[in-house]
């Protein structure tokens, strides 16, 4: 069913892909940072603190955006024994552990200057915290087990059980009490961020989104020349 | 305007700080991928020269290979 | 369509996820105490018996109900259904304001009444530049 992901295929645009995304992701943050700490206005109650929104939000977003894929590839992976699916989970799951960590970590900064405090046991924040954990067990599992098909099996397991977790931290805010505010853009109805505010948000998150796929793509190129590397010893 | 744009009525160094974090994960991430791509294209390379003549030609004509040598011989970003 | 491996496979992932899915939401259900980071002034009110643990309060500061003096800070927590004051030794965040969110973390003395050891100020998710918001209040 999935023989049209063809590996040599495949590599012939990923190999080049690189550069011109490197390309357009220096080109769009330079934008983004620009418009996101000089040109973007400050809030009206949280003065200029609320530039920390534009690499804090955007981390959120692509960590968990992220961490979904990794999981609904890995039912793929499991079901249909597809090898691909493995190794593009793999190969998302560093830009997925380094979004996470920013998020908290600028999460953290936030909250210094706003609420008061550094860090809060608040089920918003905990439930994120609990999404790393799952990204570090995700790609330390990759490390440890030295049989390839255990390796996709148990990988694929943790994956899917961290999927758990995704639709907790994304209604937290809403089905408990925190200290987190919640969610201001939403599917249906207006965002409660003004548009000059939305503006560098959506640049920021373009810019990280390629910052994503750039490293995803030089990590699958790595896993395939790997793949290949094997392959010359049976030659 | 510059002393304005840095401390950002106090909040400066909480902006800055969440940013500049943000952009140093950001290249050491990329440091290390880099690192990990080029080793093992220099892994490839090494094993590719150990081949005999014949299994060098085997090789070249599957396109995978190709793919994987002619990115080797460029080397990009 | 699918060999028979493959819908097997499917089912055994679905179950397992289901029963995954269904035990998180009992343990989540039975520690919903502890999963709520503060409770309002109404389920302070009906509590069945004060403990000396801390505890966190979150509401609304009430509109003029800010009494500061050199060392202490006196002020309302409301959730326009009951009311709870706190008094509060230190610096308040930025953030803190009348009409703005708040939650106080310290031990209550009665029902009415909470001695803080922390004050946070809780922002909500809106966001709009400074002359936005004062065009909106002139409307």
């Amino acid at each position: 069913m999935f023989s049209f992901i063809n590996n040599s295929k495949i590599f012939s645009i990923t190999s080049k892909a690189p550069k011109y995304v490197f390309f357009i992701f220096v080109i769009v943050l330079c934008i983004g940072l620009i418009e996101a700490l000089v040109l973007s206005p400050k809030d009206y109650i949280q003065s200029h603190s609320v530039r920390i929104m534009y690499v804090h939000v955007p981390s959120a977003w692509i960590a968990v955006g992220i961490f979904l894929f990794i999981g609904i590839l890995s039912f793929g992976s499991l079901i249909f024994k597809n090898k691909n699916f493995s190794i593009i989970s793999k190969s998302l799951a560093p830009s997925g552990l380094i979004f996470n960590i920013t998020a908290l970590v600028t999460g953290s900064i936030w909250g210094k200057p706003t609420w008061g405090t550094w860090w809060a046991w608040d089920s918003r924040i905990t439930s994120m915290l609990i999404l790393c954990l799952f990204y570090f067990m995700y790609i330390l599992a990759w490390r440890i087990i030295e049989d390839k098909t255990r390796a996709d099996q148990i990988t694929s397991i943790i994956a899917i059980f961290g999927l758990i977790n995704i639709p907790i931290i994304k209604f937290s805010v809403d089905w408990w009490s925190t200290l987190h505010q919640p969610s201001s853009i939403k599917l249906m109805e207006n965002s409660t961020i003004h548009p000059s505010m939305l503006l560098p948000l959506t640049l920021m998150t373009a810019a990280f989104a390629l910052f994503s796929i750039l490293i995803f793509l030089m990590k699958y190129n790595t896993e395939l020349i790997k793949i290949k590397n094997k392959g010359l010893d049976r030659l | 305007m510059m002393q304005e744009i840095l401390l950002m009525e106090g909040y400066g160094s909480y902006v800055w700080s969440a940013f500049g974090f943000t952009l140093i994960s950001f290249f050491i991430l990329f440091r290390i991928i880099k690192i990990q791509y080029v080793k093992e294209q220099n892994r490839f390379n090494a094993k590719f020269q150990r081949l005999s003549y014949n299994q060098k030609e085997l090789a070249k004509n599957q396109k995978i290979y190709r793919e994987v040598l002619s990115d080797i011989s460029a080397s990009k970003i | 369509m699918y060999g028979k491996k493959v819908k097997l496979r499917i089912l055994f992932l679905s179950l397992a996820l289901l029963a995954a899915v269904l035990t998180i939401f009992l343990i989540l259900k039975s520690l919903e105490e502890n999963v709520v980071y503060f409770k309002s002034p109404t389920e302070i009110k009906n509590i069945n018996e004060l403990s000396d643990k801390k505890i966190r309060v979150g509401g609304l500061v009430k509109k003029g109900s800010i009494l500061s003096s050199a060392e202490k800070i006196n002020f309302v927590i409301t959730d326009f259904k009951n009311e709870i004051s706190v008094s509060y030794k230190g610096a308040v965040p930025n953030l803190f304001a009348e009409g703005k969110g708040v939650v106080a973390e310290g031990f209550l003395k009665d029902r009415n009444f909470l001695v803080a050891k922390k004050i946070l100020a809780k922002h909500d998710e809106n966001y709009m530049p400074p002359e936005v918001k004062k065009a909106l209040e002139n409307n």
